[in-house]
Parts: structure tokens; sequence; C-alpha cells
């Protein structure tokens, strides 16, 4: 069982570019400077991957 | 650091001209970057395509296979009660891309019930199944064959390119207005909870001087 949802972590990999294209997106419409668009772009993907991240933790703790 | 860096960003967006805002918002729809482009915005032009543009023809290509190309994007308007309800408000999201989804609306004038589709089913309706009528194998492409062949790549492909559309109405917004001034909006925030500190002070005085008549 536990190897099964390790398995399906690998799913999650989809949410990598969506993420991503978030996080730049949203940025670039905060920002007019290539370099801040990148830079704080990237900080709120990771927050989001962070923040996802710590939901499946917690879900597959409950669960 | 970061309010030298806030003030460096401000004082680039001060400096914006926004060339014909409304063409720009336009072009902007019609293909994700192009009203930056037209605005002389290259290097925002250019994450605005790369992510929107990336982001649905990623989408778009994980639900390609046998049962034809694109199929998480198409327009379906059947809200029969029965075998066949299919009511895509998917695609309301997936618009906003511009010009990349319009040959779903092409395919859904051409035929809406997915029988006769053109260029090899590319974002066609799935095949309409009519009860009564069996007339369909396991390889024509009704919504439950396209969802058994795709399997979850017909979620992932529809959350990719709605997403890529919602994220479009950010660039949208963006040719139109220029970015967000984070600073000045916070300033009005400001400004706006200190109004309604002194109404509420005032008020309180106002009830005090009654209570001492």
């Amino acid at each position: 069982m536990t190897l099964f949802a390790f398995w399906r972590i690998f799913d999650c990999l989809y949410a990598i570019p969506l993420i991503l294209a978030t996080g730049m997106v949203y940025s670039a419409s905060r920002h007019e400077d290539i370099h801040d668009v990148l830079r704080r772009g990237l900080r709120l993907s990771g927050w989001i991957f962070g923040f996802m991240l710590m939901v499946l933790v917690v879900m597959m703790i409950l669960f | 650091m970061r309010d030298k860096d806030k003030s460096k960003d401000r004082t680039k967006t001060d400096e914006i001209q926004l060339r014909d805002p409304y063409i720009a918002c336009w072009l902007a729809w019609l293909v994700p970057g192009l009203g930056h482009l037209y605005q002389g915005r290259k290097a925002k032009a250019l994450v605005y395509a790369v992510c929107i543009l990336g982001l649905f023809f990623f989408g778009a290509a994980l639900s390609s296979g046998k049962c034809g190309l694109a199929r998480c994007v198409y327009v379906a308007m059947r809200n029969s009660p029965g075998a066949d309800r299919d009511m895509r408000y998917y695609y309301l999201a997936q618009v906003w891309v511009g010009v990349p989804a319009f040959p779903a609306l092409i395919q859904y004038f051409h035929d809406p019930d997915g029988e006769d589709p053109l260029w090899n089913g590319l974002m066609a309706p799935p095949l309409k199944v009519t009860p009564g009528r069996p007339i369909y194998s396991e390889n024509d492409n009704s919504i439950d064959n396209i969802r058994k062949k795709l399997n979850r790549r017909f979620e992932v492909g529809t959350l990719m390119t709605a997403m890529a559309g919602l994220l479009n109405l950010f660039a949208i917004f963006d040719a139109l207005y220029g970015p967000v001034n984070e600073e000045q909006e916070e300033q009005e925030r400001q400004r706006r909870l200190e109004e309604k500190r002194l109404r509420r002070k005032a008020k309180r005085r106002k009830g005090d001087d009654f209570a001492e008549v």
C-alpha cells in the first residue's frame, strides 16, 4: 500500500510546470524588470510547491 | 536590500509607456505575449508566451493520442438528460488563451455531434452517443472511450489548458494597465485604514458627548 502511494507521487510531477507557470505569470503581472520577475516568480513557485508538499504529507499521514 | 530593490523596480514601472493599451489588450488575448511585444516589452512578452503557451500546448499534448489531438479542449453543449450529458464549462477558461483554442470553436460549428471532425479530430467534441443507436464500437471517440484511452492525462490536460487560459487574463490586464504598483497599493490601503480609524474615533467621541449631555 505504501509502495503504491509512493509510486503515485510521480503523478505529482505534472504539477511542476503548472506551478512554475503560475508563479512566473503572477510575478510578471507585478513587476516590469525581468530579473525581478524571474527571482520573485521562482520564489513564489517555491512557496506554492512547499505548501502543496506540506498538504500532501499531511494527507499521506492522515489517510 | 528589499526596499532598495522595490524602489528600483518602481522607478522602472513608472517609466513604462503603454502603447495603445486597447490594441495591446486584444493582441494579448489573441496570442499570449503578442500585446507586450507590440508595446515593446520584449522580455515580458517572452515570459508570458513561454509560460502560457508552453502550459497550454503541454496540456494539449498530454491529451493527444490515437483518439485524436488535444481532446481535452473542446466545446460541447449537450445538456440533455441521460447518457450524453456533456456541458463543457472548462472551455470558458481555455478560450482566454486566444487563437490556440479557436479550433475547438470551428470544430463545434462544423459538427457539434463529433461524427465528422476536421484535422484528425483536433479539439473536436466527442462523438455524441444517442441511446438506441448501437453503431458505436470500442474504438469510437465517445467521451467514455476518450477518457478510458487517455486515463488521468485527460484530467491533467484539462487542468493545464484551463489554467493557461486563466493565467492569460493576468497578461491581458498587464497589457491594458501595466504592472500592479505594489507600493502604491500598500499606501492606498494604509490611507483607507487611517481614514476608517479616524471616522471610528470621531463617532466614538460623538457618542461620549451625547452621554455627557
